[in-house]
């Protein structure tokens, strides 16, 4: 059982992306290297999931995803812990629990980038974004201890 | 029976501008030309492009390109070629012409995702010309003959419209597009409280309201482009079908769950109205791609926020994607057009004045009871929620104007420390 957050978490449901071409396919390429941020302060930990067409190309753990994404999506263990839980419960979000709610001013999770260009790449590919953690429902996780 | 169609004093002024002899001469000439069919407009290019009127009398002499002689439709040179086919003579001259881009084979970065602008760009003649020699439509790097006619063309310097992320949005765009129809699920659209219904409807006529001015206003300025840049305008093809697209969605949100269209205000037509008649391209799409579709952006943003179903968040989610597209080719159009332009300090001056003006729509938009209110209605879930929706309404007051500060720097066009819209909310 994949233990979040983890590399072998993210290929997992890459995995389960890869599986569903066509449907990903349908929503469009997704050109972006997109950074995870688990945590705050010295415990956190960064993953680099390199989009690219309609799937994710690698994953790798990075000590500051902020430095090589073009975004980076932050929150804290809890916080990715009851989006994950979310998603496994309704098969994808309710409406507060999708990755645009969660990280919308005055709310837990942020979507950092060097420049309002980069922040934007969020918006342009929000839906695959989106799609690929919603794979997250049919990944059996395991969280690590906050 | 047709009225004869008076001749415009500017095309007599323009024929003795250019040398006609007299201004009564002129206007039997152009009279005469009307009457074999040809518009003001063409008459307009021609004399523009050197027509005396010794050409002007030869070509209206012979008139054959409208009257030709009874079962006679070819012209001499189609006749002459005619006799060569039947003498089993070809011309041929297409097979000897020279060839820039023999052998030219364009190679997929990616076969999944199949041949793009940038593979092919990649190829040959990809980078246009800073300014272009033609004025045709002709396609870039190919073969054009010597004596091609004018389009008329207006923008033919390349940082007039040129973003150096078009291609990649073109591309894109054709990936992204999707169906009002079919791709929203109608479905799990539910009657809401009569509260909920209205602000729904009240921002889903607004948007219905606005979003087209987004395709008529570059759907102005188009057909001005030179087509050297055919990447912006195919960009901005994908923008009018975006934005019909949006127009569409609204529209049936409003109808389709009891509510239906409710009120549109003068104000928002004045900042519409603006935006259409914008003297030039860059001033318009500064107004439109950057500051109006930035303030559509949030508030598409806020779909989680305002959407109170399925339906809904499918809506907000996918015209979010369109809409950064839209404001990414502004703000990279912005930043382009400031860079190359031969008088910078000017044209930054110019767009600063401009902006001052155009920024008072923030509050006006902010500060509109029927905008921000069914907001926070939606947001606060409900009238009695509407302080709590408020407090939201504050948050994106501070992010529309952070991420339109964040662009225009960007651009390298700080409005950070001289924007006199305020940092928070006012209320
Ligand atoms: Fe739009
Ligand atoms: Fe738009």
């Amino acid at each position: 059982m994949p233990k979040f957050p983890s590399v072998e978490w993210f290929e997992a449901v890459g995995r389960r992306v890869a599986d569903e071409r066509e449907r990903f396919k349908h929503l469009g390429y997704v050109d972006a290297n997109v950074g995870v941020k688990v945590g705050t302060g010295g415990a956190a930990k960064g993953y680099l999931l390199e989009f690219a067409g309609y799937g994710v190309r690698r994953v790798r753990e990075v000590a500051d995803p902020a430095q090589l994404a073009d975004f980076t999506i932050e929150g804290r263990l809890d916080d990715w812990k009851n989006m994950i839980e979310n998603i496994r419960d309704h098969g994808e979000p309710d409406l507060g629990h999708t990755l645009n709610r969660l990280t919308m001013a005055g709310t837990p999770m942020q979507v950092v980038a060097k420049d309002q260009l980069q922040v934007d790449l969020f918006y342009r590919f929000n839906q695959s974004i989106q799609a690929f953690f919603n794979e997250a429902a049919g990944v059996t996780t395991e969280f690590s201890a906050s | 029976m047709t009225q004869a169609r008076p001749i415009p004093e500017e095309l007599l002024d323009k024929a003795v501008a250019k040398g006609w002899t007299s201004r009564k001469a002129a206007a039997d000439t152009i009279e005469l030309a009307l009457a074999k069919g040809f518009s003001v407009e063409q008459l307009g290019v021609a004399l523009d492009m050197g027509l005396t009127p010794e050409r002007a009398h030869e070509l209206l002499q012979r008139a054959a390109l409208f009257v030709r002689n009874e079962g006679d439709i070819f012209n001499e040179q189609q006749h002459e070629y005619i006799e060569n086919l039947k003498k089993g003579r070809y011309d041929l001259e297409w097979l000897h012409d020279p060839r820039p881009n023999w052998g030219i084979t364009a190679k997929m970065r990616d076969a999944e995702r199949g041949l793009t602008l940038q593979d092919i760009n990649k190829a040959y003649a990809g980078e246009p010309d800073d300014a272009p020699e033609l004025r045709t439509m002709a396609p870039r790097g190919a073969v054009v003959d010597p004596e091609v006619p004018d389009m008329g063309y207006v923008y033919n310097q390349k940082y007039q419209v040129w973003s150096d992320n078009v291609s990649a949005l073109y591309e894109e765009a054709c990936g992204r597009q999707w169906s009002a129809t079919r791709d929203i699920p109608w479905d799990e659209l539910k009657p809401l409280p009569d509260d909920l219904e209205r602000a729904q409807c009240q921002i889903a006529t607004f948007l219905s309201e606005v979003e087209m001015i987004a395709a008529d206003f570059p759907a102005k300025w188009q057909w001005q482009m030179n087509q050297h840049f055919h990447e912006v305008k195919m960009f901005l093809c994908t923008q009018a079908m975006d934005e019909a697209r949006h127009l569409e969605v609204f529209r049936k949100r409003a109808l389709a769950n009891g509510g239906g269209l409710m009120r549109c205000l003068s104000g928002t037509e004045l900042f519409l109205r603006t935006i259409l008649h914008a003297p030039t391209y860059i001033q318009g799409s500064f107004l439109m791609h950057v500051l109006g579709e930035g303030l559509v952006l949030d508030i598409f943003r806020g779909g989680e926020f305002l959407a109170k179903n399925k339906t809904e968040k499918e809506i907000y989610r996918l015209c979010m994607q369109d809409e950064a597209r839209h404001v990414s080719y502004g703000t990279m159009h912005l930043k382009y057009f400031l860079e190359h332009h031969p008088e910078h300090e000017q044209a930054l001056a110019e767009m600063h004045a401009l902006a001052e003006v155009a920024e008072l729509g923030i509050p006006g938009f902010l500060t509109n009871p029927f905008i921000i209110e069914p907001l926070a209605v939606l947001m606060g879930d409900g009238v009695k929620g509407m302080d709590k929706g408020m407090e939201a309404v504050r948050l994106v007051w501070v992010r529309m104007r952070e991420e339109y500060l964040n662009r225009c720097a960007l651009a390298g066009f700080d409005r950070r420390d001289v924007t006199k819209v305020p940092a928070e909310a006012p209320f």
